[in-house]
């Protein structure tokens, strides 16, 4: 076990320190064995390489994760036939390394190592090692391939117009997603590996010469301060570089989709890549970011700014919908019309809760509807929907249980949250509409207000990454042009200001066409 | 981390004093200028306009000559210690009496409007605890909100206004200059006073982060005020004609009573009135309140102001529940108008001023010499 | 900071805990009063604790869990010392709480509008209650205002509703004024005078017809309808009346759409005059089939329109002398218009305008513009 604490007991920083390769191939693999003990998924595979030297040699890579048909014919074919054939009587016995190297494998990537462990992080993220007998480096063939989902559609951010390849599980997809989009040489990407067990590449990108330096280097310090076992989707990362974990608002948005990601980086914004998760982080992130949809920029702008109220609507719909109605009825009844007010009671007659109570029950059921709904198999959801629909739309009512028009209510709001395009925002507002409903049926509308104010006031304290969440509202005299991109969409041709999250000096979309600005980062 | 760096825009604080102006002089200034000098309302309004925009241009000048300095600081460097110390305990108790009378109002008008038979504690203590909430957060989420919130409440209100104006008779603003100059400067005091809140000018400044346009800045908020109090002067008058607005103890609430809003949802559009008008008090206590904190917290020499903000709520409290009616409320809040304003919007800035002036002058002829 | 959530949480939860809703009533535990009569008390049971007699009428609706609702009409009348206290001793009659903010019509008796100080105190009160509209439609019953309220209209079940419907359409003809609490309320904050439309009810309907005159906060008399509508037209305030203008031996009808009026003032030495200038648009509805006249003729109209302005300003400069002298009530408030176009002439007057005002002489001039004739020549 002395083995295992050299090897894993110390935090290792990747090439320095480590141990160093013997000349002997037999004293590595013992090493390497000795290290992926009881690891039946590690596959070993020793041969000899050309006629006059005999070089001993060893492939070990992990089975599944690398690709077996390009180690056949690139790699094995090359050094146990090819090796041979080629007439390299006259070389040396140092000068066959290089030869191997340089002329027998015939891959596309390669490189070296010079310690045991990076070795061994190669093969458990997919590459095939190369042990050569006498040879001190290794080298590390990029042989990852195993099945992966391929790049489809995204399901949480559908559009009607607009691309349709949405990010993978797999890391080089997604960086590639994205680089397709922008070919800049400015287009920078950062790797880092994070989680001391599962090592996880967690990369950014950005436009250099648009980001904020500020928010890059605290982008770069939270990363760096992240110290956990595992990060299994890119939520662990959110949830530990995030400004206010108390609060219910998602301070960083996230997507599926490559051209949103590309945007973002556009606006001098900051994409955070996670291996083994679709979804890809945008930092720094306001409440207006979260709100817009990839296709408001695809259709045309009165389409858009229309859609765009729309939704604004809709969210305030599904946060105080039913506390309005508690407000109104068991409160207020003189703000509606005597004829409706009439015709409500006249509904509610009967129904032995008071409103707060019938508002709960029902918001309860739909939430419960919608987990349900979300969990089960497809087939079984759509079953889930007839039979809850049934229930609360006729059943509750005939029975006595709750009034017509709450049904109405309930519903309008749960359509409302739909529309809603960050999924996590609209949870959010879920939760939120529940405290809603409870200080309506404690103070009517005075209560509403009461936690209106108190979710404004939350909502203006939130920063992500320094940047005002509610921006630009909240810096409409500072930042005017971003109000082109809120609630209403301003016309292409005249939204060239690049927004709050840009380097300052750069925000101009119109002035990037400068030649000599090519291949500088700063001026 | 660069969390909170509390500092605001000029345009933030702009929208801050704004939202507290209106807030404490929206209700009753019809009201008082229609029972002092009748129709010629107007005209007071502009006065006392022209001379608050003068005094915030004064404070506006003294926080711009005197870069992030807090209250206590520049009151001792322009008027020794000693007095600093008096002027910034007297400036507490008195927007800390303001505030309770403020927010007494606030439970009355709620109480009256919305929550007949909830106790008027209740609405007041929860009001409070709301404002605690944003006190805590400090000036940088305060100056984020009004920013965020002016541009709606306008919004909101213009469509209010234009439903007044079926059935107004602009014949009521008649006749002008009617009334003699001695009522119209006895009246500008009450006019004044429904300007109150700009005050806070001097011990917001020290979180600005362009303390140079400060002054500028102070110009069109009091020209915003203005106009605003002008046009609603002007509606409530040609609404109700003076006779009945003298008898309306709020005749800005009775005016949105009067709308007619057919075919619609909601029909007494009062109540929404109401709720719109719970974020206006809330702008004007928060700011209040947060001012009165800082104040102590500079007062005692202790960094974190959030250490107040909860002790001082049942001071607050208990104030507010100290008079005995509505009558006596008012009557109360016009003597603290009266008296403490006088001294804390009125002499205090220009004595600073005047201090702040000779000591400038005298730094230019030693530079000279 | 966890600690803190936890006692901002304690806090909330002792708001919730420990308070009752105190002003949470169901939709359906509440009575919308539609309509308030007001009356004196009857004769026989009057005394100082018992001065009103308040009526109200209020749509109910009763019914049970899947039955259908039934909404029928209620008549309920209390007799109390003031409006409050007939509130509180109806919700003793009542299983449901009694809720004015949906009052829609106000009924006064005759004999409640003749008590100064009776009608004050309802004004007052209406005035004060937070929960009253302004825009409550305002009248005055010829006889008891329960008798209206009792009444049932054929066309609509509910006389609340009928009430309201008919006060508030705007092609009824104005020969009753339209006007609401709070237009009332200026006008008798002003100077003590209203024209409120007159309320008579008959067997199973009721009808708004003329108008009642009130001076220093009583009713003093009442005028018919024409006469309204020519108070009307000087106000300026007409949008559908018909004039019958009699020409040679017909009458013909002249439809008034729309109408604007003017005042000015002239000073003659010592003598004030009011000059009105009224101007009338409308149309002609009818003459007879193949008339022999030529209505499409401009000096035919002419005619007509002059005969019009003749039988307008005659009739007009009666019920105006009539206002001024029977009931000395300055209802067009010439008062204030002076006060405010002549601020000057008004300090002079001002002490003594009641005599002025019975002393003033008034100039009226219509001009009534027939635009349309209709389809036939």
């Amino acid at each position: 076990m002395g083995l295992f604490d050299k090897l894993f007991g110390k935090k290792d920083k990747a090439s320095s320190g480590g141990v160093k390769p013997d000349k002997s191939l037999d004293k590595n693999m013992k090493f390497m064995k000795e290290a992926f003990e009881d690891c039946t998924d590690i596959v070993y595979r020793e041969f000899e390489v050309g006629n006059k030297y005999k070089v001993k040699a060893a492939l070990i890579y992990t089975d599944g994760m690398a690709d077996k048909i390009l180690l056949n014919k690139f790699v094995l074919d090359s050094m146990m036939i090819n090796t041979r054939i080629a007439d390299n009587q006259d070389l040396e016995e140092h000068e066959i390394f290089q030869q191997i190297k340089d002329q027998v494998l015939t891959v596309s990537e390669m490189k070296e190592v010079e310690t045991l462990e990076e070795g061994i992080l190669n093969i458990l993220s997919g590459e095939t090692v190369l042990f050569l007998d006498k040879y001190e480096k290794i080298i590390i063939v990029a042989s990852k391939g195993w099945a992966a989902r391929g790049v489809s559609e995204p399901v949480t951010e559908a559009v009607i117009r607009g691309p349709r390849d949405g990010f993978t599980e797999t890391f080089r997809v997604n960086t590639a997603l994205i680089r397709r989009r922008i070919r800049d040489t400015r287009l920078k990407l950062k790797t880092y590996q994070i989680g001391e067990r599962s090592k996880t590449d967690v990369a950014i990108m950005y436009l250099e010469d648009l980001v904020d330096e500020e928010v890059l280097e605290e982008v770069n310090k939270r990363l760096n301060q992240i110290n956990y076992d595992a990060i299994l989707d890119s939520g662990y990362i959110e949830q530990f570089v995030e400004d206010n974990w108390i609060s219910l608002f998602p301070q960083i948005q996230n997507t599926e989709r490559p051209d949103v990601a590309a945007a973002a980086i556009c606006e001098g914004k900051i994409a955070l890549l996670v291996d083994n998760s679709p979804f890809v982080l945008i930092v720094p992130s306001t409440f207006n970011a979260l709100m817009q949809s990839a296709e408001d920029y695809y259709e045309r702008w009165p389409i858009a700014t229309a859609v765009r109220i729309l939704r604004y609507f809709a969210a305030f719909l599904s946060l105080t919908a039913p506390s309005l109605y508690v407000a109104i009825t068991s409160f207020h009844p003189q703000m509606i019309p005597a004829d409706l007010a009439l015709a409500l009671a006249a509904n509610r007659q009967g129904v032995p809760f008071p409103a707060i109570v019938e508002a709960l029950i029902m918001e309860t059921t739909i939430e419960i509807l919608r987990e349900a709904g979300v969990r089960l198999p497809k087939p079984i959801g759509a079953t889930i929907g007839i039979v809850g629909g049934l229930v609360i739309g006729q059943a509750a009512v005939e029975a006595g249980i709750v009034g017509p028009m709450m049904v109405i209510v309930v519903a309008v709001t749960a359509i409302s949250s739909f529309a809603i395009p960050s999924y996590n925002v609209s949870i959010g507002f879920r939760l939120l509409r529940f405290i809603f409903v409870l200080s309506a049926g404690f103070l009517g509308l005075y209560g509403v207000s009461l936690v209106a104010l108190i979710l404004l006031v939350h909502l203006s304290s939130l920063k992500s990454f320094g940047i005002p969440y509610l921006s630009p509202f909240v810096t409409i005299m500072d930042y005017f042009g971003d109000m082109k991109d809120t609630v209403v969409r301003a016309p292409l041709l005249s939204m060239n200001n690049r927004g709050i999250t840009t380097r300052k000096g750069r925000k101009n979309r119109l002035d990037d066409k400068k030649p000599e600005d090519f291949g500088k980062g700063e001026e | 981390m660069f969390q909170n760096n509390e500092k605001v825009s000029p345009s933030q604080l702009a929208s801050v004093i704004i939202l507290t102006m209106v807030g404490t002089g929206i209700l009753t200034l019809p009201r008082a200028l229609a029972d002092e000098v009748g129709t010629d309302g107007w005209l007071v309004i502009l006065f006392s306009g022209a001379i608050s925009m003068l005094l915030l241009y004064a404070m506006g000048y003294i926080v711009k000559k005197l870069p992030g300095k807090n209250y206590l600081e520049i009151l001792s460097a322009t008027l020794t210690k000693p007095v600093a110390y008096v002027l910034v305990f007297l400036f507490i108790i008195y927007s800390i009496v303001l505030n309770s009378f403020l927010i007494r109002i606030f439970g009355e008008v709620i109480k009256m409007f919305l929550l007949f038979y909830t106790p008027i504690e209740v609405i007041m203590f929860t009001m409070l605890l709301t404002s605690i909430y944003l006190v805590r957060r400090g000036i940088e989420t305060l100056g984020r909100l009004a920013e965020f919130m002016l541009p709606i409440v306008i919004i909101l209100n213009v469509p209010l206004f234009l439903l007044t104006l079926q059935g107004t008779d602009f014949s009521n603003l008649l006749p002008v200059f009617q009334t003699p100059i001695k009522d119209l400067v006895m009246a500008i005091p009450t006019a004044l006073f429904s300007f109150l809140g700009y005050e806070i000018m001097l011990v917001f400044g020290v979180f600005m982060n362009k303390p140079n346009k400060a002054p500028r800045s102070g110009i069109w908020t009091i020209g915003i005020v203005t106009v605003f109090y002008l046009f609603l002067n002007a509606m409530v008058l040609s609404r109700f004609g003076v006779q009945q607005t003298t008898h309306l103890i709020w005749p800005t609430l009775s005016l949105f009573k009067t709308i007619e809003f057919p075919g619609l949802f909601i029909e007494n559009v009062e109540v929404v009135v109401m709720t719109m008008w719970v974020f206006i008090v809330f702008m004007s206590v928060a700011p209040f309140y947060l001012s009165n904190v800082i104040l102590i917290a500079n007062f005692a020499g202790v960094k974190n102001h959030n250490l107040f903000a909860l002790p001082l709520l049942p001071l607050i409290y208990f104030i507010s529940l100290f008079p005995d009616s509505m009558a006596a409320t008012y009557y109360y809040l016009d003597i603290i108008a009266r008296y403490g304003a006088t001294l804390v919007v009125i002499i205090v800035p220009l004595l600073v001023l005047i201090a702040l002036l000779i000591r400038l002058r005298r730094k230019e002829e030693g530079n000279n010499a | 900071m966890l600690k803190k959530f936890i006692l901002m949480l304690l806090i909330i939860s002792c708001l919730f805990t420990m308070s009752g809703c105190w002003d949470q009533i169901e939709i359906d535990e509440r009575t919308y009063v539609a309509s308030l009569g007001v009356d004196v008390a009857p004769a026989e049971i009057r005394n100082k604790s018992n001065r009103y007699e308040m009526s109200y009428a209020f749509p109910n609706h009763a019914g049970g869990v899947g039955v259908d609702t039934e909404i029928t009409n209620m008549f309920i009348s209390v007799v109390s010392n003031d409006m409050f206290n007939a509130e509180r001793i109806l919700a003793t009659r009542t299983s449901k709480s009694i809720f004015l903010g949906h009052l829609k019509v106000l009924i006064i008796g005759e004999e409640a509008a003749r008590d100064p100080i009776l009608l004050r105190e309802t004004l007052d009160s209406l005035e004060r209650n937070p929960l009253i509209s302004r825009r409550v439609s305002i009248g005055v019953a010829e006889g008891p205002a329960k008798a209206i309220l009792e009444t049932e209209p054929r066309m609509e079940g509910n006389v609340g509703v009928f009430l309201v419907d008919t006060f508030r359409r705007r092609d009824r003809t104005q020969r009753a004024p339209t006007i609401d609490l709070g237009e009332a309320l200026i006008s008798l904050h002003q100077n003590g005078t209203a024209l409120l439309p007159k309320v008579v009810a008959g067997k199973d309907e009721v009808k708004l017809d003329g108008s009642a005159v009130f001076r220093n906060y009583q009713l003093v008399g009442w005028l018919n309808g024409i006469e309204t509508s020519d108070v009307m037209m000087a106000k300026g305030d007409i949008q559908f009346l018909v004039i019958e203008i009699p020409h040679m031996d017909l009458m013909i009808p002249y439809n008034v759409t729309d109408g604007r009026s003017k005042f000015e003032l002239v000073q003659d030495n010592n003598q004030l005059t009011i000059k009105i200038n009224v101007e009338l648009e409308g149309d002609i509805q009818h003459m007879y089939l193949d008339a022999s006249e030529d209505i499409m003729d401009p000096e035919y109209l002419e005619q007509l329109q002059h005969h019009s302005n003749k039988l307008l300003e005659e009739s007009m400069l009666k019920t105006l002398e009539k206002l001024q002298k029977e009931y000395q009530a300055d209802v067009l408030q010439f008062g204030a218009f002076i006060e405010r176009y002549h601020p000057k002439v008004w300090r002079e007057i001002k002490g003594d305008w009641p005599e002025i005002y019975e002393n003033l002489t008034f100039d009226i001039q219509v001009d009534s513009r027939i635009r349309r004739i209709g389809l036939a020549k």
